[in-house]
């Protein structure tokens, strides 16, 4: 039996612990505590991770972790991230700085981008339509990077599911490289 | 014209041969470029649960193997999926058709696109991904390093003609950096046989697992 | 965060006391339950801001852990280490949960700390 690891980061309120509810077979484990930060418009944020778990047919296991957004938790990024197959980064485009956003866990997580795949999913695209998902494009270029920028609502499994079938293309991709 | 190409096939029931030669002489894409062989030498050959031989079939160093597989199930070389689909048939031989021909004389100045290495400088604006369904998965494979024609239709399935449309779409939008294929580089379906077997394994579990058909 | 002052300046006060008596602190930190930092005291070069956020984490982690087993409230966790250890307990402050972290080096006792951490739980409740 083999354990594969799938991590969600991105900014808070972007969706990571709904994401993982939307495809966890089992009940989704969260550190959620009461928020305190007057500048997010929340009442519970994840301080230390949630965990989700996907079974498969022939007994592999996927699991699914969701990191604290904020950058004073980034050694929990580190810890999490390690040995990921895949890195799903959201960005809620609501907030005031989505671009300003997407660059700290660019920088958090500069290393993995080097091999791991990774898709940054944008949420609330419709409604705050700017900046566009080019721009985001153009801001991972600037950074020397190529990575997928997908609109998304990961209320949605079918929306989350579509960035794990990326991220599987990019490993795919990476075989043939090799 | 130049002469026909032969397909064997094994591990077939007899009305899927008859199915199968029924699509080689009705249709008009292939031009009856095909002949379906019942031994000898073949060009192509389609298998449905691979032996060590493939008696009365001889197989040359060049024969392309065209493995039968369940739909949903996930294979990188050529695949031809059950229920069976005429056309998908039909753009797997065409494609192993087109490698066959004589390449034709290369000028240095103008290497042919199955030469040249393709990535994408930069994501492409959503407006040119809603062309088509599929063209997400190919920029995703354009994404990550250098890539051929060969190795596009390889992993994502699709024809040549349809990658290489995918590719002047994103030329002209200028996402493109191309470069010659390096000689070094290894054949494409030798570093899809390198793949570790559990990685793939894992891919397919999970694209079944999440109702992910591979397209 | 909207604390009042006469609040944070007692649990100031609480952390400073708690790095004098106790011999082999290194720090001393009350933080809310989302990991930023009301107050702290320090000895060595420790930034009371990530220890905050990483005491939230641990302390999270601590709850899950205990509702995962159904062995009540998580209380405390301790992280003993070569060179001393971590302890890391729930204080109430005005009606609102903290997190009170310690960080000792090898000459600190936990018993002793932990004691300590009680007694500085009862006087912050009664506030």
């Amino acid at each position: 039996m083999n354990e594969y690891k799938l991590v969600f980061t991105g900014t808070t309120g972007a969706g990571k612990t709904t994401a993982i509810n939307a495809i966890s077979e089992t009940a989704t484990i969260v550190t959620d505590v009461a928020n305190t930060d007057p500048t997010l418009a929340k009442a519970s944020t994840t301080v230390g991770l949630d965990f989700g778990q996907i079974n498969l047919a022939n007994g592999d296991r996927v699991r699914l972790f969701g990191t604290p957004g904020q950058s004073r938790f980034d050694f929990m990024w580190k810890i999490l991230v390690k040995d990921a197959f895949g890195l799903i980064i959201l960005i809620d485009n609501s907030r005031p700085a989505p671009l300003e956003d997407l660059e700290v866990y660019l920088n958090g997580f500069s290393h993995e981008l080097q091999t791991t795949p990774c898709v940054i999913g944008v949420g609330r695209t419709e409604a705050y339509p700017n900046p566009s998902l080019d721009d985001f494009s153009i801001k991972l270029e600037n950074q020397n990077l190529t990575l997928p920028v997908i609109p998304v609502d990961v209320r949605r499994a079918e929306d989350v599911t579509m960035l794990i079938d990326i991220l599987m293309a990019q490993a795919e991709a990476d075989l043939i490289n090799a | 014209m130049a002469a026909k190409l032969n397909l064997g096939y094994f591990g077939l029931i007899k009305p899927e041969v008859d199915l199968i030669r029924t699509i080689l002489r009705t249709s008009s894409r292939l031009d009856g470029g095909w002949n379906l062989v019942d031994s000898g030498e073949c060009d192509a050959i389609l298998i449905y649960n691979a032996e060590k031989s493939f008696a009365p079939f001889i197989l040359k160093p060049t024969t392309q193997l065209i493995m039968i597989k369940r739909r949903g199930d996930t294979f990188s070389g050529h695949v031809f999926f059950k229920p069976f689909r005429a056309d998908e048939l039909v753009d797997t031989l065409l494609f192993i058709q087109s490698n066959n021909e004589p390449a034709a004389p290369i000028s240095a100045e103008q290497p042919s696109a199955q030469q040249k290495t393709y990535r994408l400088k930069k994501w492409p604006p959503a407006e040119l991904l809603a062309l088509h369904k599929n063209y997400m998965l190919l920029a995703v494979y354009l994404s990550r390093g250098s890539k051929t024609v060969p190795d596009l239709v390889t992993l994502s399935g699709h024809n040549e003609s349809f990658c290489m449309q995918f590719l002047s779409e994103l030329e002209r939008k200028n996402l493109l950096l191309s470069e010659v294929l390096i000689p070094t580089r290894q054949a494409f379906t030798v570093a899809i046989e390198s793949q570790p077997a559990a990685k793939k394994t894992f891919f397919a579990q999970l694209r079944d697992r999440l109702g992910l058909g591979k397209t | 965060m909207n604390t009042p002052e006469h609040i944070r300046n007692t649990a100031y006060t609480e952390c400073q006391q708690l790095l004098n008596e106790v011999n082999g602190l290194m720090a001393v930190v009350i933080s809310s339950g989302d990991g930023f930092d009301l107050a702290s005291a320090v000895s060595k070069a420790l930034d009371p801001a990530r220890i905050a956020a990483m005491a939230s984490s641990i302390a999270a982690i601590g709850a899950v852990v205990s509702q995962e087993v159904q062995l009540g409230k998580s209380k405390s966790v301790t992280v003993n280490t070569e060179d001393g250890f971590v302890y890391i307990t729930h204080v109430e402050l005005a009606g609102t949960s903290y997190i009170l972290n310690v960080v000792a080096g090898q000459s600190a006792i936990l018993a002793q700390v932990i004691y300590q951490c009680s007694e500085i739980s009862k006087r912050l409740r009664s506030i």
